[in-house]
């Protein structure tokens, strides 16, 4: 066996070695196969997992038949994962198995596993056109109108909750539809102050009754000159509450009687009237002021008194009967001019926006442009297509053609662009050239995307945009340096809140049910002070002086005034997390943080098997499956007859039964490493039963423990494990899809490379931004 | 947080931001959804109320048929819903096969399927992380029956989790929070804020800009005063028209997306799509109300009640406060007919309320032949107040005179879980409760010990009630119309 591993290792480290003896890698990994992998499978796996038996759910045939073609084995991507993590963990064989492999034989199928995905072509995976989740939405929203932190606008508040990664919810319900709509309008109520009202109208071109008949009126229509009753008919929006002057120029032939009136009228109330004086062909403006709320509101000029009443004495029975003819009596409307009240001041961010008005030489809809081109790219986060400028130059054009205000205009415009799917989600740029390929570069813009959502959660700054724009981002150099300055932005703390506490269940913190009247402690501002040490520790990673495994074990800790409480640290004052040296060598990482503590815990009282598995799963990546239906949960456990053992001793029942054992026997033994720590981590001697704590445990390879302490330096032992696990995770929450194919390669170079390089986070970041998956997407074809 | 006041007649809700269409309340669904025969109808409402973990059966099915009775002993259980007995059916044996648990044969298989086939009967599948399902029946129903009304359907829920995500297992979080499923690969988040809920129901939006020129008339004699006319007269607001443009240019986005994306981007013109419809409804239904304002309101026959008070609850209110909210609300919208179509899903955790600290899953898995089992105690109290919820929507819409009869008269609600026994993680034998008479379509006041047909041929049976076409097939063994409703 040795001389044959010795081969092995040649044969996968030395390409002299392979070049000799196999063609090419996929007959080295074949090769290897036959000779090593296939037989050590045989021996130690294939009694309990073949055609026949499928222990755990596992059926290995596929990866043990000789008649298997090396395509057919190296496609079952996913049972080779399997394999390789159960091996790597000595969960399997179990330890009652008589057959074990030896530590050289388990590190050679971990060492082929590696070639074995290394057989793949890269692949960037499917990039998904990625809808923004609530907290981008939010900070994309005020980054875009460029609002100050004090007037920060919480735009998505409605939205609902959601988190950023693999399962993201993509679509758009029509409730979804509904509520950007709604968050769009408030956003642009609140920045975008309407400006004042200056509308003419041409009665010409306004339908009107006459004599009870409609007519449409002329697009090219002027004056309209009214002999019989007649009532101009039209629709105004009047863009905010005030004051409202109309001024209706007009010009009359009363002959006989009574001078003419006309009505100004709005929803059908009579707001004012005016008496015409002027005589045709003269006329003059006359005026109404009304009072009016904002909206669209239907409007109305009546002729009012088009036949004469006589204004001389009664007229006696006998003239009544016989009325003089009437003489010609006619009105000229020439023009309705509608006059707002004055514009309020616009904000500091209309200021911004609006870098051009029209009048002095500047059409409407070339200082809408100038506003909304830029704009748009921002909101885009990449040029426009010709064809979506125009879209968004035609929103205005809409607006203006309705006899919106400028401001109006600009703002349904902006709504537009809001609701638009070029907005909402991220599109990728186009590349020229990509049609004739599958697999493209990214642009610079997109990648200024992506690094700006990947680290800040937010639209990339103006000067990403500029490098984007430069076609300069994309150098290793200046990709590197970018990274940096991100990193080293009050923004990078976006990383902590999605992906790292969502990643340690310190999110749920807020909502965590606890009993209360067992942990007084436990109040809101303790809930705000453990999330806050979560994120003081992982934004702490970044600093050159702290390792990633420091999440496994550290000997500092962020505390402040809250849980120092938790701590016993009664020196540590105020809110603000502190960096503190522990002398206590049972704290320290991830593990025996207060809010992790709390999060694995019940209401009332602590779960060694909540606590093992978050160790496994967060840490490990060895997330155990779900326990079997028809298991009774340990508090069922409360009879009579059970009343006397200690937690301990009722946990132990678990890996009385052989269902449960499997996955038991690593969980149960990490939790209770911590028992400890009560349910929301503070040192504790006895346990909820006064029993003294009894935190031994053994893991499978006779790994002895007694103390958190102990426990932490043996998972120290697997820190290349967890180093690729949050690899993994950050790659996941990088590239917002599932891992898998191709990534587990960039995933190992990547763990790999930060491992050699002294576990630092901002290594590992740095890698992740120039990884291929990273860099590259699948073209549109 | 403010106490709302009673809504009321030509009450504009303040304090909303929105201004409220309730003038409509007195019009709504006679004149937007004329009967053929002309005469007056309501229209069929459904509700789908659904509680996770299934129940312990001992302690929920009556012995036979006869003890199903108001004067009889009932198992306690169903205590609560003594009072509506005889507006009930209640339908044994009702079976759900369609999770083949080979995916993922473990127990938490059973849980998903709890929520997501309930109305899908569809098999829950992997899909690296995605929804991948059916279409639900309340979804089923809202495409046909949602033409009618501003909303097309309305999802409540207690829990305000997430759907977003994938949890550990690899499975979507959809499918634990989730029971109604627009499509095979779309699930609905329901909205568990109140305030929200009622927005949605009221909010007219009527501040929007509207587009100049082809609007109604002035003159009320001239204003069209029936359905077709309005239609055809469809006064468009500027949202509406720029919400049109929108959604055309995204359609021109397709040639530029991946065809992945294009799933994405069709699903975006679906959304969008809907609420430029529901745009046009709002505004349909503003221009009913006026005419019949206008014309001094027309005949109605029978006797409606006013519209319900809903109070919103304080901040951190009990589960059971929260309920009735959101059933008040879900009533709300079937009385003023903003909506037909509803579901309320995963009552949630309403083990604060009784005074219990522990997740309320676990006492799922209890022990029924001991009567002293802390798990079984503790686990019946939970069903014991889930079903004092039932009893309170049921008896709400019963309360709610509309026309010739209640408003429960005029509804079928189905209220049940996707799970038989919850220690069992299985779907045969669900809690299969029928409550109103779906217009004379429903003989209530029976228990069917064995219903001849699965979950799939209930929903179509109770889809066919209400209206709907139905498919020769729904989900995974919807193959008939269940014949027991009748």
């Amino acid at each position: 066996m040795s001389l044959r591993l010795a081969c092995l290792l040649a044969l996968l480290t030395g390409p002299a070695w392979s070049a000799s003896v196999a063609a090419t890698p996929r007959d080295a990994i074949n090769a290897t196969y036959v000779a090593t992998i296939r037989p050590m499978l045989s021996k130690y796996c294939g009694e309990c997992h073949n055609a026949e038996k499928h222990k755990g759910d596992i059926n290995l045939a596929p990866l043990l038949s000789s008649s298997a073609t090396i395509d057919q084995v190296l496609n079952q991507a996913a049972l080779w994962q399997k394999v390789g993590s159960e091996i790597g963990s000595r969960e399997m064989p179990p330890e009652k198995s008589k057959e074990q492999p030896s530590d050289s034989e388990r590190q050679a199928l971990i060492t082929w596993l590696k070639g074995f995905r290394r057989l793949q072509t890269p692949d960037p995976g499917v990039a998904v056109m990625r809808r923004l989740a609530r907290s981008e939405y939010t900070n994309t929203i005020n980054d875009l109108f460029g609002v100050t932190a004090a007037a920060m606008v919480n735009a998505g508040v409605d939205l609902p909750a959601d988190s950023i990664g693999a399962g993201f919810d993509n679509s758009l319900s029509p409730l979804l539809a509904e509520k950007y709509l709604l968050a769009a309008d408030a956003v642009l109520d609140r920045f975008i102050a309407s400006d004042q009202m200056n509308l003419q109208l041409i009665p010409g071109q306004l339908p009107a009754l006459v004599a009870g008949v409609e007519d449409k009126g002329k697009p090219d229509g002027a004056a309209r000159l009214f002999s019989t009753s007649a009532d101009i008919i039209t629709q105004a929006n009047f863009p905010a509450e005030g004051a409202y002057t109309f001024r209706i120029k007009a010009g009359a032939e009363a002959a006989g009687g009574e001078p003419i009136r006309l009505a100004l009228r709005l929803d059908g109330m009579v707001v004012g009237e005016v008496t015409v004086k002027a005589t045709l062909p003269k006329s003059a403006a006359y005026t109404v002021t009304a009072k009016l709320s904002p909206g669209r509101k239907s409007l109305s000029v009546l002729y009012v008194n088009p036949k004469a009443v006589e204004t001389v004495a009664p007229a006696t029975k006998s003239t009544a009967s016989k009325p003089a003819a009437p003489k010609t009596r006619s009105v000229s409307v020439e023009a309705i001019d509608i006059v707002g009240p004055p514009a309020k001041a616009p904000s500091d961010v209309q200021r911004r926006l609006f870098t051009t008005a029209p009048g002095k030489g500047v059409s409407a809809p070339d200082a809408a442009r100038s506003i909304l081109e830029p704009f748009a790219t921002r909101a885009y986060r990449r040029p426009l297509r010709k064809d979506e400028l125009d879209f968004v130059l035609s929103i205005f054009a809409l607006g203006d053609a309705q006899d919106l205000t400028f401001n109006d205009s600009i703002k349904l415009a902006l709504k537009a662009i809001l609701i638009a799917p070029q907005f909402l989600y991220r599109t990728s740029e186009e590349v020229p050239g990509e049609k004739d390929k599958a697999v493209t570069a990214i642009g610079d813009y997109e990648l200024a995307t992506r690094l700006s959502y990947f680290l800040w959660g937010t639209m990339p700054d103006q000067e990403l945009f500029r490098l984007a724009q430069e076609r300069t981002l994309s150098k290793p150099e200046v990709l590197a340096a970018q990274t940096k300055r991100l990193l080293a932005d009050p923004r990078a703390r976006h990383l902590a809140t999605a992906f790292a506490m969502p990643w340690l269940n310190l999110d749920k913190l807020a909502d965590l049910p606890v009993d209360e009247k067992l942990f007084p402690l436990m109040t809101k501002e303790m809930r705000q002070a453990m999330y806050d040490e979560g994120v003081a520790f992982f934004l702490g990673l970044l600093d050159k002086d702290n390792r990633i495994t420091d999440v496994i074990d550290s000997d500092y800790a962020y505390v402040n005034a809250q849980t120092a409480k938790i701590y016993g640290m009664s020196e540590v004052k105020g809110p603000k997390m502190q960096k503190v040296t522990l002398s206590d060598k049972n704290r320290g990482g991830v593990i025996t943080m207060p809010g992790v503590l709390a999060v694995t815990s019940m209401p009332s009282r602590t779960s060694p098997v909540k606590r093992g598995k978050f160790i496994l799963a967060q840490l490990l990546d060895e997330t155990p499956p779900p326990p079997p239906a028809d298991v009774p949960e340990l508090s069922d456990q409360n009879t009579a007859k059970n009343a006397k053992l200690t937690l301990r001793q009722r946990t132990e029942l678990h890996r009385e039964t052989p269902a449960c054992a499997g996955c038991h026997r690593v969980m149960d033994p990490l939790g209770f490493g911590l028992e400890n720590y009560d349910a929301i981590g503070r040192w504790r001697d006895r346990d909820d039963f006064g029993l003294s704590v009894d935190s031994m445990g053994e893991l499978p390879g006779k790994q002895r423990f007694s103390s958190p302490s102990e426990m932490q330096s043996i998972l120290m032992q697997r820190k290349d494990a967890f180093v690729r696990t949050l690899t993994k995770r950050m790659l996941t929450f990088a590239v917002g899809r599932q891992v898998s194919g191709y990534d587990d390669v960039v995933i190992d170079d990547i763990s790999d490379a930060v491992i050699a390089n002294g576990y630092h986070l901002e290594d590992l970041i740095q890698r992740i931004v120039c990884s291929y998956p990273f860099l590259n997407r699948h073209t549109i074809k | 947080m403010p106490r709302f006041p009673m809504l009321s007649r030509r009450t504009a809700l303040k304090g909303l931001g929105v201004a409220l269409a309730l003038p409509l309340l007195e019009t709504m669904a006679w004149t937007a959804n004329p009967p053929a025969n002309g005469n007056p109808q309501q229209p069929t409402r459904l509700l789908f109320v659904h509680w996770k973990n299934g129940v312990v059966a001992s302690r929920f099915w009556p012995k036979d048929e006869k003890s199903f009775h108001p004067a009889q002993t009932l198992p306690p259980t169903l205590e609560p819903l003594r009072g509506v007995l005889t507006e009930l059916l209640l339908l044994g044996q009702i079976k759900n096969p369609c999770q083949n648990l080979g995916e993922d044969k473990n127990g938490a298989a059973g849980h998903k399927a709890d929520s997501s086939c309930w109305l899908t009967c569809a098999h829950v599948k992997k899909s690296n992380g995605t929804v991948d399902l059916g279409i639900s029946a309340d979804q089923f129903a809202a495409e046909q029956l949602g033409q009618y009304t501003i909303l097309p359907s309305l999802e409540l829920g207690l829990a305000g989790h997430g759907i977003s995500g994938i949890e550990e297992h690899g499975y979507s979080n959809a499918y634990h929070t989730a029971i109604s499923y627009r499509s095979a690969t779309q699930a609905i988040q329901p909205e568990s804020n109140p305030r929200a809920a009622l927005e949605r129901l009221f909010s007219s939006r009527r501040s929007a800009p509207q587009k100049r020129g082809a609007g109604p008339k002035v003159e009320t004699g001239k204003f069209a005063a029936d359905a077709a006319a309005a239609d055809g007269n469809a006064e468009s607001s500027l949202d509406k028209v720029m919400v049109d443009k929108v959604l055309e240019h995204a359609k021109s986005l397709r040639k530029h997306v991946s065809t992945a994306d294009q799933r994405t981007l069709d699903q975006y013109l679906d959304g969008v799509q809907s609420l430029e419809k529901r745009i046009v409804a709002i505004e349909r239904q503003q221009a009913l109300a006026e005419a019949e304002r206008a014309q001094g309101g027309k005949k109605k026959v029978g006797v409606f009640s006013d519209p319900i008070t809903v109070t919103m609850p304080k901040d951190g209110a009990p589960f059971s406060e929260r309920f009735r909210v959101m059933a008040d609300l879900m009533i709300l919208g079937f009385q003023s007919d903003v909506t037909r179509v509803g579901s309320i899903c995963n009552f949630g955790d309403c083990a604060a309320e009784l005074g219990i600290k522990e997740d309320v899953h676990q006492f799922t898995h209890n022990d029924p032949s001991k009567a002293d089992d802390v798990n079984l105690i503790k686990c019946l109290q939970i069903e014991l107040m889930y079903m004092q919820q039932v009893a309170y929507v049921i008896q709400r819409a019963k309360d709610i005179k509309d026309g010739n009869g209640s408003l429960l008269d005029h509804s079928i609600f189905l209220c049940g879980s996707g799970m038989g026994e919850g220690r069992h993680h299985n779907n045969d034998d669900c809690p299969t409760i029928i409550a109103g008479r779906g217009n004379g379509t429903v003989r209530t006041g029976r228990y069917v010990t064995q219903a001849k047909g699965t979950q799939g041929d209930l929903l179509m049976a109770i889809l066919a009630r209400a209206g709907c076409t139905v498919p020769k097939q729904f989900g995974l063994n919807g193959t008939k119309l269940l014949p027991d409703l009748s």
